[in-house]
């Protein structure tokens, strides 16, 4: 405390805040380098050979196999691996949109106003609060034939009882993306509507004043304003949404045959199942590298855009 | 005002939906093993033949009706998953918001940002074998700060993320003031910046508390028998009599929502500020 | 209503333990009162304290009596460890921890007579294998014995993961096999304890699966009356598949017990818990058999036998409960409980699960006391009937390759397993551990809790189960040929279709794993396949 700022010149006020930033910083580095290092270099290594633990050996002898890019050559001619990738782009591109036209229509249905908001605001963010897998296990049961929503649905139409959702390919894909929906809009609404309650009021009082109507003041005035946090929570549900796998595996754990699998579901049954280790490796490995290179581009295209935004 | 009632109205239908999912599990919890599955009798949703036996069951092992014994009760696996998931939380609250302050004011670090996003983006399937192993070289496995250990770095890029678009939109000014005023560097981050963000850092560690509470896989492999966790311990409740008892699961998933309930009820005025992470500024 | 031999621990557990006997249930002709302490003349150890106790106990002639006096060698030269640690599934803890019929449990008579603690470490079933890949492939050595099913006892040996025990079994001569006591085939043995030729596992439990059915529905006037109208034969249990399906077909939408809609086929059907009754339809498809992989050791899947199993196997689909798909075994429980289908082929504790009377004598489902079963279904060719089941699951104790002392976990799986402790353990209701040696359907504890029909019917399966798949890569073929079971089944694929998918992914398989490697098992797993035809 010797030190004072005053008579400091700018040049070590800045020294000091690099110190502190450096600090700061490093217990993130140490855990990063930690969980990285080894792991990395470990699948780098299986990898280029054909260990699986059925050779008996331990995975520091793996070199004993080595093949080379031959898993990595199966990566472009393995069906199921293509199959399980795909399903979980379509899920993720069906899902996340929904998702996000919910919570938003939510979002807006709160911003304008609605009767006992507090109760309402806590009741719709119930779901999150439940265990995925416990989800699973209640949306497993849901969706049964002679499970509650065909019951329901039967109250009105007497086909319903006829609807086999969890046994059909397409309707066990609608099945655990209802689910999903069920479970994550919620954090959508949640993020959209804290972001709408940011947009200041005066600006959106002068609107009215000035004639706009409701649709021209969420869309022209609210909307453009919140783009970030549409961004983040957006980019937070892909996220998610991409490594599913609690859910799905308690409520089709991928059935039926392989209609709702997903790549993690896929990388579940090779590790636990076929116990092909170093294709695993394999797969995450390219997994890690396609995914760097999409979070690399989206992150220096998002940061310019969101930086002239905020002049305003 | 029939604006006001018709958003009412639709918002309330939508709570409804959020709502029939649980209280199909609570009532659930409530029924006799003859009321869970059709192959025993016709689902109706009210217990024909309500009973506290499936709580019973699961904190003491033991109920009327019920041939095999639980081996263990909930006690234990809920206190292993609320200390793993606390711990792990504040390790990423804490270690994100430093390092999320210290990139946002002085850009250290490298791509750090990019590092812990790909980190995040990864399955963890992908990647749990050499975790695996590698725990289990370091003596790491069932252990309760093996598991919050996992815990806090798998969710340190959401706190990271999260902290740094919100510093971001702090005005340095503030900070610069106090320096001026004569506080330290880290006095201006602890005093000064830190009171400000602390709505952020609340709703942050509550969506980080649900990511690790909810946690199943993680806890599959690197638990073996003392601090497996609540979503693994759920598997227990299966007995070759009876194969999956629903009823006690759903008194579980009742139980296992109660503490992000309750942590979100006890941070709710902070979460309409603090979720936005930030991304705006008033 | 507890015997008196056992106060110490009625005195420990207190009020629980009395609640225990409760919940389990026990038919109250099991507990008698404990009529003297002490081992019955010439025996050294065994439970004490309840009627009936002396059939349980043994002397050094004895397997169990070999283990212990192997035991107490190890105690006196000192290298014996304090406390074996079993991973044992869920399930099954009970059988080994709870009194049976009263006053001690099969823990504590070991404890009690060696000195060494047993600790349980439970698992649940589906996560065991993830338990034991974890210790296996981190050589962590957290456990001296491992349980698992016995499908997976080639993953576990190939991996490293089991110690070899024909050492062990040349010095102490387990009775696994004894023509008097043991299993009801040279075959059995073969099968349930060897691996590639070699000893690895000690067999805890009967999982061969058994056709049980709804007596009362096939003796009921009206039914079997429109059953000769219908077909112009008898309804009786069913010889061959055909029959069993034309039972199901006939069966489904008839009303049965309480009004409720009967579905002809109680097969629960979902993912890995339906294949067994698919590989049973295929073995019979040929004499003697329909092995899995022909004499080179290629998949014998996309044969027209396979092909046929395949689609019959689809086509029972429409007599079954609609959400049978993602039913497992318990369900299947369920519905031949409830009276909902008329027989069920499954692991044959549904006898004592299902089949049985509240402590007030009220029955636990509506169908307690209606049930019977009978030998498996097969198919008829030219040379004879060929009925056929399988052997599926089955959990089967390993001694870990990291044990502490490889031998003494041995011995306690020895003396486990040996007829007279098992016979003990596997009357006990409180878990999963099934009858399958000889000894086990003498014994009046085990014909009480599992009945007296499954007697005949559990040894006519047993000797004429074939294995399903146990080698290396078992859980990489059983999920593919799962799958594309699964997409017959749901109309994605023709079951043809199916069956030549899972050829070429059981071929790449094969290839994958090294088919000098893997064809000499395959053809090695031969001889565990029984030759029985009718």
């Amino acid at each position: 405390m010797s030190y004072t700022p005053h008579t400091g010149t700018a040049d070590a006020l800045a020294a000091q805040r690099r110190t502190l930033a450096r600090r700061l910083i490093l217990p993130t580095q140490i855990l990063l380098v930690f969980i990285v290092a080894f792991p990395l270099l470990m699948q780098v290594y299986i990898s280029l050979t054909w260990w699986t633990p059925l050779d008996g050996t331990l995975w520091y002898s793996a070199y004993e196999s080595w093949n080379w890019f031959d898993n990595f050559a199966e990566i472009f001619r393995d069906p199921g691996l293509h199959g399980a990738v795909w399903r979980t782009i379509l899920f993720v591109s069906i899902a996340v949109p929904i998702e996000f036209g919910l919570g938003l229509l939510l979002a807006a249905l709160f911003y304008e106003g609605v009767l006992a908001r507090p109760v309402f605001y806590s009741l719709i963010l119930m779901p999150m609060m439940i265990v995925p897998a416990v989800a699973g296990y209640i949306f497993f049961l849901i969706f049964q034939q002679t499970g509650p929503l065909n019951a329901l649905v039967g109250i009105v139409w007497d086909g319903a009882y006829q609807i086999n959702w969890l046994n059909d390919v397409n309707r066990a894909f609608i099945a655990v993306i209802v689910a999903d929906v069920w479970q994550w809009t919620p954090l959508m609404f949640l993020i959209l509507f804290a972001g709408l309650m940011s947009v200041p009021h005066d600006q959106m009082r002068a609107a009215t004043i000035l004639g706009a109507n409701w649709r021209q003041r969420f869309f022209r005035i609210a909307l453009p304003r919140i783009k970030a946090v549409i961004f983040i929570a957006i980019g937070l549900r892909v996220i998610e949404c991409f490594k599913i796998f609690d859910m799905l595996f308690v409520m089709t754990s991928g059935g039926p045959g392989v209609a709702t699998e997903s790549l993690s579901l896929y990388l579940y049954k090779q590790t636990f199942q076929s116990l092909e280790w170093s294709y695993v490796a394999a797969i995450g490995i390219t997994v890690l590298v396609v995914l760097s290179v999409i979070a690399a581009i989206i992150l220096t295209r998002t940061s310019r855009p969101s930086n002239t935004s905020e002049a305003s | 005002m029939t604006g006001l009632i018709l958003r009412t109205v639709v918002v309330a239908l939508f709570a409804a939906i959020a709502l029939l999912p649980i209280s199909w599990m609570a009532t659930m919890a409530f029924k006799p093993p003859a009321e869970w599955t059709s192959a025993t009798a016709e689902l109706t949703f009210l217990p024909k033949d309500p009973t506290w036996s499936n709580f019973v069951y699961v904190f003491t092992g033991e109920v009327e009706g019920q041939i095999v014994s639980l081996d263990r009760t909930v006690w234990w696996p809920l206190f292993a998953s609320l200390l793993t998931s606390v711990i792990g939380t504040l390790i990423a609250v804490v270690a994100g918001t430093a390092a999320a302050y210290a990139v946002s004011r002085e850009k250290v670090g490298g791509s750090i940002g990019l590092s812990l996003l790909q980190l995040r983006i990864f399955p963890p399937l992908a990647v749990m074998i050499p975790v695996m192993i590698m725990w289990a070289f370091l003596g790491m496995i069932d252990t309760w700060w093996g598991l919050s250990l996992i815990y806090g770095i798998v969710t340190l890029p959401f706190s990271f993320w999260l902290m740094k678009s919100y510093f971001d939109e702090l005005p340095r000014e503030i900070e610069e003031a106090a320096i001026v005023e004569g506080c330290t560097a880290f006095e201006a981050f602890y005093q000064i910046t830190l009171p400000i963000v602390v709505s952020a850092v609340a709703s942050t560690a509550l969506f980080i508390f649900i990511l690790n509470w909810s946690d199943y896989l993680i806890a599959l492999l690197l638990t073996r028998k003392e601090w497996t966790t609540i979503p693994v311990y759920m598997n227990a409740l299966a007995t070759a009599a009876s194969g999956q008892l629903y009823g006690a699961k759903a008194a579980l998933g009742l139980i296992a929502a109660i503490p992000p309930i309750i942590l979100g009820i006890s941070i709710q005025r902070f979460l309409v500020q603090g979720l936005t992470f930030g991304a705006l500024k008033q | 209503m507890r015997g008196s031999g056992q106060s110490r621990r009625s005195f420990l557990k207190g009020g629980a333990a009395l609640g225990t006997v409760a919940a389990i249930g026990i038919n109250p002709r099991f507990i008698r009162p404990a009529h003297a302490s002490g081992y019955a003349p010439g025996m050294t150890g065994g439970p004490t304290g309840f009627s009936g106790a002396e059939r349980f106990q043994y002397n050094e002639g004895m397997s169990e009596g070999r283990a212990i006096e192997g035991i107490k060698r190890l105690v006196a030269d000192g290298s014996a460890p304090s406390k074996l640690r079993i991973l044992l599934t869920d399930g099954a803890i009970g059988q080994i921890t709870e009194p049976f019929p009263s006053g001690t449990s099969v823990k504590e008579v070991w404890e009690a007579e060696t000195g060494i603690e047993l600790e349980i470490i439970g698992a649940p079933a589906g996560d065991i294998w993830a338990r034991v890949l974890q210790d296996v492939t981190t050589r962590s050595g957290a456990f001296d014995i491992y349980t698992h099913p016995w499908n997976s006892l080639g993953d576990l040996v190939e991996a490293g993961g089991a110690a070899k025990l024909n050492d062990f079994v040349e010095a102490y001569q387990p009775d696994w096999a004894d023509e008097e006591r043991g299993t009801p085939t040279a075959q059995t043995a073969e099968l349930l304890y060897k691996y590639g030729g070699d000893y690895y596992g000690a067999s805890l439990d009967g999982d061969f699966h058994t056709w049980v059915y709804n007596k009362g529905y096939f003796e009921d006037d009206a039914h079997a009356a429109d059953f000769r109208a219908q077909y112009g034969r008898d309804l009786a249990p069913p010889t061959t598949w055909e029959e069993s399906d034309q039972i199901s077909a006939f069966f489904t939408g008839r009303t049965g017990l309480g009004g409720t809609t009967i579905y002809g086929n109680g097969n629960d059907m979902a993912p890995f818990w339906g294949l067994p009754r698919f590989y049973a339809r295929l073995a019979a498809q040929a004499m003697p058999n329909m092995y899995w992989f022909d004499d080179d050791g290629n998949p014998n899947l996309g044969t027209p036998e396979a092909v046929k199993a395949a689609e019959e196997y689809v086509k029972s689909r429409e007599w079954a409960h609609p959400d049978a798909l993602s039913w497992t075994f318990a369900e299947g429980y369920s519905g031949i409980g409830s009276g909902q289908t008329p027989h069920v082929t499954t692991y044959t504790n549904v006898a004592k699960f299902v089949d049985r009377f509240n402590d007030d004598g009220s029955p636990a489902n509506p169908a307690a006391g209606m049930l019977s079963a009978y030998a498996p279904p097969g198919v008829q060719h030219d040379g004879g009937l060929v009925r056929r089941s399988v052997i599926y699951y089955n959990i089967t104790g390993t001694v870990s390759s990291q044990a502490q002392n490889a031998e003494a976990a041995y011995l306690f799986l020895q003396w486990l397993s040996s007829t007279r402790t098992y016979s003990w353990m596997t009357g006990n209701p409180a878990g999963y551990f099934d009858p399958f040696q000889k000894a086990n359907f003498e014994e009046p504890l085990v014909q009480e809790t599992y009945h007296d029909y499954m007697m005949d019917a559990i040894r006519e399966t047993v000797s004429r189960s074939v294995p399903t798949i146990n080698f290396a890569g078992q859980t990489a073929l059983d999920a593919a040929l799962d799958e594309e079971l699964q997409a017959a089944l749901t109309g994605q694929k023709t079951a043809e279709q199916a069956m030549m998918d899972a050829n070429r992914r059981w071929q790449r398989i094969i290839r994958r794993r090294g088919e000098d490697k893997m064809i000499p098992i395959i053809q090695a797993s031969r001889a565990a396949w029984p030759t029985i035809v009718d």
